[in-house]
């Protein structure tokens, strides 16, 4: 294996478990992601391509499965990128038989403007800059719980039973505020008293220690978006949503 | 399902659904706080079921192996194992070689004391089954239970008729040095079975005899066997007499016209009218009597002894000694009188 490819290697390895590497990592490799991508689209990619967006998303897949063993990062990053790009054409082929609304008529008057919406868009721009004001602090409060978004995601439930477990722990700490206020005092998440106030596993509550960390924050007060989006998990009735 | 984008980065971005799930999807151009839908969402964060789909393939890859695995033994099972033809040297020692596909001896057996003998001596398995037959001959000629210049039968019993004819034209090629009778069958002969027991002619006659008495015993006249003219040309049998036809008696009376009958008188006796004279006499038929067989024993009948004064029954006593005649029986009406019903009260 040559140097280059042995740095490389290397700087996977780093991006791996840092996602500011892995950022890097990707905006160093951005000519080589786009010539993957014009290879598929047989033309240069633009920035609003959702082909180059999936293209950087291939490549950090890449980076998370890649190993030594598996050779050479590019070419395993090239067939990532490939495939990925391959899943997109024939996705988007099903809708190949739709109208696109931005489509203009000999009047150059396009769909959309004939279509009547009831969204108001002052109040959806006005909801989403409030949204992002929520995530901001949650995000610095998460820094100072030593959490960022993406540790959050890696420790999510990802079956259906764990996820209840979850949830039914959720519920209990948002049924017992002492506990959210023993968790913001001591920066740690009362496993114990959970998983015995919600009669689940403590060990199937570990495994998702970070992901309990950030929901509990989110129901601390502040956060009534945020808690908005996720009520059918917070409310007392377990059917809601978890099966989705 | 929606998701509320929490996080972006280069490559992704980071999502949080409904279900307060965080999943790290491609960023197609999103903004912290847009909510979407239908993302592509990284494979390492999509809801597994509770077989994960590491364990199905290791489970498909485990059937796959047993099927495999199977497959191949009972493959080799049904190529080396199993019988697919029988062949059977003599009727008398009835030596079975079952063969594979191959043609090999898988095993041998024999349901006879002499094929048990040869086959103590010899081990067939494994062997082609021209050597194996030419070894047990050998075998047979050494104990001496063939010769040169017997014939061996040999009996063929395979699968399909093309593998039996090959066997046929193999033994009668290869083993040349015997003189062989090979017959292709659809069963293995069945060995020889012990012979039933057979009654001797001395015997069958003391049976019949003892048959015979028993019947005379039974029948209530002993006759007498009649003589076989035959057989004894010196008995003449006697002529026996002409049996007269009832019919030729009734033809043979005379007929007496209707006028001619005398009329008999009052007083007079009745006469008979005179028979003709050339009615030959019939003899008297007499039954035989029929005397009781000597066997039957009569019981004297019990007789019923006198009874005495003792056990003598009172005489019978007259209840109206005075010939008087008894009260009439009273008539319903008189009940009726002494206890009257509602219906006459009203």
């Amino acid at each position: 294996m040559s140097s280059e490819a042995q740095q490389i290697a290397a700087r996977v390895q780093l991006a791996k478990n840092d996602n500011k590497e892995a950022d890097a990592l990707i905006a160093d490799y951005m000519p080589f992601i786009k010539s993957e991508t014009a290879k598929f689209l047989k033309r240069s990619p633009e920035q609003t391509d959702d082909e180059l967006s999936i293209a950087m998303f291939a490549f950090y897949e890449a980076i998370r499965n890649y190993s030594r063993l598996k050779g050479s990062f590019l070419k395993l990053a090239s067939l990532q990128i490939r495939n990925r790009l391959i899943d997109h054409y024939r996705r988007e082929k099903r809708n190949t038989g739709n109208i696109s609304l931005d489509a203009s008529d000999d009047d150059h008057t396009e769909l959309i403007d004939t279509i009547s919406d009831d969204h108001n868009d002052y109040e959806e721009i006005e909801l989403r800059e409030a949204t992002h004001h929520e995530i901001q602090e949650l995000s610095s409060q998460m820094e100072d719980f030593g959490l960022s978004m993406s540790d959050i995601a890696e420790s999510s439930p990802k079956q259906n039973r764990s996820i209840a477990s979850c949830s039914a722990a959720i519920r209990y700490a948002r049924n017992n505020p002492e506990l959210l206020d023993e968790f913001l005092a001591s920066k740690r998440v009362p496993l114990a008293k959970l998983a015995k106030g919600a009669s689940v596993d403590r060990k199937a509550l570990e495994r998702h220690r970070n992901y309990l960390a950030g929901i509990l924050l989110i129901c601390t007060n502040g956060y009534e978006i945020l808690r908005g989006h996720i009520m059918q998990v917070l409310s007392d009735n377990k059917s809601g949503g978890m099966n989705t | 399902m929606k998701y509320t984008v929490m996080e972006c980065h280069e490559g992704y971005a980071v999502l949080m659904g409904e279900d307060s799930c965080f999943v790290r999807a491609a960023n197609m151009h999103y903004s912290v706080g847009q909510i979407v839908t239908s993302p592509i969402i990284l494979d390492d964060d999509v809801k597994r079921s509770a077989i994960s789909r590491s364990v199905f393939v290791k489970i498909a890859a485990a059937a796959a192996c047993i099927t495999l695995i199977s497959a191949v033994g009972l493959n080799y099972y049904s190529k080396n194992l199993k019988t697919h033809s029988v062949l059977t040297i003599g009727s008398d020692f009835n030596i079975q070689l079952e063969l594979n596909s191959k043609g090999k001896v898988i095993r041998m057996k024999s349901q006879t004391a002499d094929g048990k003998d040869v086959l103590e001596h010899y081990d067939t398995k494994n062997k082609n089954m021209v050597g194996a037959v030419n070894d047990i001959l050998d075998v047979m000629k050494e104990q001496g239970y063939i010769t040169n210049d017997d014939t061996v039968e040999l009996y063929i019993s395979a699968d399909s008729k093309k593998e039996s004819e090959s066997y046929k034209n193999e033994i009668e090629h290869e083993i040349s040095a015997q003189k062989v009778n090979v017959s292709v069958v659809d069963k293995p002969p069945e060995p020889p079975q012990k012979r039933p027991v057979v009654h001797e002619p001395a015997d069958m006659k003391k049976e019949d005899e003892k048959i015979e008495n028993e019947k005379t015993e039974k029948l209530p006249v002993p006759s007498a066997p009649a003589p076989d003219v035959n057989k004894n040309p010196e008995i003449i049998p006697v002529p026996s007499e002409p049996v007269i036809d009832k019919n030729e008696i009734i033809e043979n009376i005379p007929v007496i016209p209707h006028e001619n009958i005398q009329k008999p008188e009052n007083n007079s006796p009745q006469q008979t009218p005179p028979l003709p004279e050339n009615i030959p006499e019939i003899e008297e038929i007499v039954p035989p009597v029929q005397t009781p067989p000597e066997n039957i024993i009569e019981h004297e009948r019990p007789v019923r002894p006198e009874p005495s004064p003792e056990n003598q029954k009172p005489p019978y006593e007259n209840k109206f000694p005075d010939n008087s005649t008894p009260e009439p029986r009273p008539h319903r009406d008189d009940f009726r009188n002494e206890y009257p019903n509602e219906r006459t009260k009203e």
